[in-house]
C-alpha cells in the first residue's frame, strides 16, 4: 500500500503541474486578446473538410488561392500539439503536388513554404524527433493497401509516406541530420526502402525512388563516402531523385546500402 | 546484402532497357534530348482520381503517366511528333528553348499564341481548341484542359506565348560587313538545325541582283563586288521536309572603292 502512494503521490504532483494546465492557462490568456478564440479548438489533426468541401473547393481559380484556404487557424497553432501538428501536414488536400512537378522536391517546396502548419512545425522544438517517430510509425503495408482504394478511405497512402521521405529529404526540419538522429532516420529510412521493394509492383520505382532520395542525403550528410559516389549522390538528390538513366538507380542504392 | 540484391535485380530486370539519352528533333531540326522512362509499378488509378478530385475546374484528357511530361507533350507531341518520352528543360531552360530560340516558332502576344511555357514554373501548355483554355500535362500527372491560370504550380500569370512565325536572323559577316570592290569576301549563315537549308540572294541599291559575283556552298557564301554600294544580303530558309519558308537570315553590307 505505501509503495503505492509513493507512486500515486508524485505522480498526481506531476499530472497537476503538467501540459494540460499550462495549455489552460495559456488558452486563458489567448481568450483574453480580442479576436483569438482558442476554445474552438482541440488538440487533434486538423480536418481540412470544410474546405475541401467540393462547392467550395471548386471557387478557388489558382494554386495560390488552394494554398491560401488550406493555412491552419492561428488559434489552432497554439493548441495542437506537434505529433497532430505532423499528421495535419500529412492531411493537406495539396500534399500530391510534387507528382506534377519535373523535379518533385521543388513541389514539396512549393508546400512547405507556402504552409504555416509547416512554419510552426519549423518552431517546435522536438520537432525532428517527433517527425523521425512518425515516420518510424508508418506501416507500408497498410498504406500500400490504402493506396489501392482512393478516396475510400481516409488512410495515409504510400505517397503520403514519399510526400513525408521528401519533405524529410529538403532538410527544412531543423535537427533532423543532427548526428544524435542521423543514425535513427538511416536505419528507417532502410528499413521503409526494404518494406517498399516488397512490393515492386504496387510502388514502383515512383515511390522507391524517394527512399533512395533520403538515403542519398543521409549518407551526403554523413560524409561516409568517398568523392566519386558523392558526386553520385549529389547529383540525384540536385535532381530530385529523377535521372535519366535508370542504372543510376541501382549506383545509388548499391552506395547507400554499403557500411 | 539481401538489400542490394533485391534492388539490383528490380533496377536491372525491370527498367535496364530504358538507359539511353535520346534526341527527338525541333521543326529547324535541332536536336532536344529526351528521356524514355518506364510505367512499371506506377498507379495511374490513384493519381487520375488525385487529380481530377483535387482540380475540379480542370477536365481531365488523359491518364497520368510518366512515359512524357508538359514539354514533351506542348513542344513535341501535339505537333505530331513521334514517340512518347519525358523532356526536361535543361540548364537555363537551354533544352527546351531550342523550340523558340532561332526556330520555327517565335514570341507573340497572348492573342495569337499557340503554345505557352510558363517561366516561373517550369511548365508548358497549347492553347486548347476550347476557347480560353489551355491544354497541358502536369508532369508524371494527367493530360488536363484548364484555364491559363489554374493547375498544381505557382505563378501561373507568368508566361511567354509562341507561334510559328517566319524567322529573321542576322547573317555572320564574318568581317566583311564593309568591304571593297574586287574583294573576295565570306559570309556565313549561323546554323540553325538539320532540316533548314537555305538560298543566297544579294540585291543592290536598287534591289537589283546585280554589282557582284557570288559562289555559294550551303551556308557559307563567296562573293566579290565589283560595284560600289549598300547591299542586302539575304539567306532564304526552307524546311528539307517540305520546302515551306519559314524566314530568312540578313546582313547589309556597304561597299566602297
Amino acid at each position: 500500500m505505501r509503495k503505492i502512494l509513493i507512486f500515486f503521490v508524485p505522480f498526481v504532483f506531476l499530472c497537476s503541474c503538467g501540459y494540460e494546465t499550462d495549455l489552460g492557462d495559456l488558452k486563458g490568456e489567448l481568450d483574453d486578446i480580442p479576436g483569438l478564440e482558442t476554445n474552438d479548438y482541440q488538440d487533434e489533426p486538423y480536418s481540412f473538410e470544410k474546405v475541401t468541401d467540393p462547392a467550395v473547393w471548386r471557387t478557388f481559380n489558382n494554386l495560390e488561392e488552394m494554398l491560401e484556404a488550406c493555412q491552419l487557424p492561428k488559434e489552432l497553432l497554439f493548441v495542437i500539439s506537434t505529433e497532430n501538428l505532423i499528421q495535419t501536414i500529412m492531411n493537406h488536400p495539396l500534399y500530391g503536388i510534387y507528382a506534377a512537378y519535373n523535379n518533385e522536391l521543388d513541389g514539396v517546396n512549393v508546400i512547405l513554404a507556402n504552409f504555416n502548419g509547416f512554419e510552426e512545425l519549423q518552431k517546435r522544438e522536438g520537432a525532428a524527433e517527433a517527425v523521425i517517430e512518425f515516420y518510424d510509425a508508418t506501416n507500408v503495408e497498410k498504406m500500400v493497401e490504402a493506396s489501392k482504394h482512393p478516396g475510400v478511405a481516409k488512410d495515409l497512402t504510400i505517397y503520403h509516406l514519399d510526400f513525408l521521405e521528401l519533405i524529410i529529404t529538403t532538410k527544412k526540419i531543423p535537427n533532423i541530420f543532427s548526428p544524435k538522429n542521423l543514425d535513427r532516420l538511416e536505419g528507417i529510412q532502410k528499413e521503409k526502402y526494404d518494406a517498399k521493394l516488397n512490393h515492386p509492383r504496387d510502388v514502383g520505382l515512383f515511390s522507391i525512388r524517394k527512399s533512395l532520395l533520403l538515403g542519398a542525403e543521409i549518407k551526403i550528410t554523413k560524409n561516409q563516402v568517398n568523392l566519386k559516389d558523392r558526386k553520385v549522390l549529389q547529383e540525384f538528390v540536385s535532381a530530385g531523385g529523377q535521372v535519366h538513366d535508370d542504372s543510376i538507380y541501382t549506383i545509388v542504392s548499391k552506395i547507400i546500402n554499403l557500411k | 546484402m539481401k538489400r542490394i540484391i533485391l534492388c539490383c535485380i528490380l533496377f536491372l530486370t525491370v527498367f535496364c532497357y530504358n538507359v539511353k539519352s535520346i534526341y527527338v528533333y525541333t521543326t529547324f531540326g535541332r536536336a532536344v534530348e529526351v528521356e524514355s522512362r518506364s510505367d512499371y509499378g506506377f498507379d495511374k488509378e490513384y493519381w487520375n482520381w488525385y487529380y481530377q478530385t483535387t482540380y475540379p475546374q480542370a477536365t481531365y484528357l488523359a491518364t497520368a503517366t510518366q512515359t512524357y511530361n508538359c514539354h514533351f507533350f506542348a513542344w513535341h507531341m501535339s505537333d505530331g511528333g513521334s514517340g512518347v518520352y519525358w523532356m526536361n528543360p535543361g540548364s537555363n531552360n537551354n533544352n527546351i528553348s531550342k523550340y523558340w530560340t532561332d526556330a520555327y516558332y517565335g514570341q507573340v502576344s497572348s492573342t495569337n499564341a499557340a503554345k505557352i511555357h510558363y517561366y516561373s514554373s517550369d511548365h508548358s501548355a497549347i492553347v486548347s481548341s476550347v476557347s480560353g483554355m489551355y491544354e497541358s500535362k502536369w508532369g508524371s500527372m494527367p493530360l488536363m484542359r484548364h484555364a491559363p491560370d489554374y493547375g498544381p504550380y505557382p505563378n501561373m500569370s507568368n508566361r511567354n506565348y509562341y507561334a510559328h512565325i517566319q524567322y529573321h536572323g542576322l547573317l555572320d559577316p564574318n568581317g566583311y560587313g564593309e568591304t571593297y570592290v574586287d574583294v573576295t569576301n565570306y559570309y556565313l549563315a549561323p546554323y540553325l538545325g538539320n532540316n533548314v537549308y537555305g538560298v543566297w540572294v544579294i540585291y543592290n541599291a536598287r534591289e537589283e541582283e546585280e554589282g557582284y559575283t557570288q559562289n555559294p556552298s550551303g551556308n557559307m557564301n563567296t562573293v566579290v563586288f565589283q560595284t560600289q554600294g549598300i547591299y542586302q544580303m539575304y539567306y532564304n530558309l526552307f524546311l528539307i521536309s517540305t520546302d515551306e519558308p519559314v524566314g530568312d537570315q540578313w546582313y547589309e553590307v556597304l561597299v566602297e572603292i
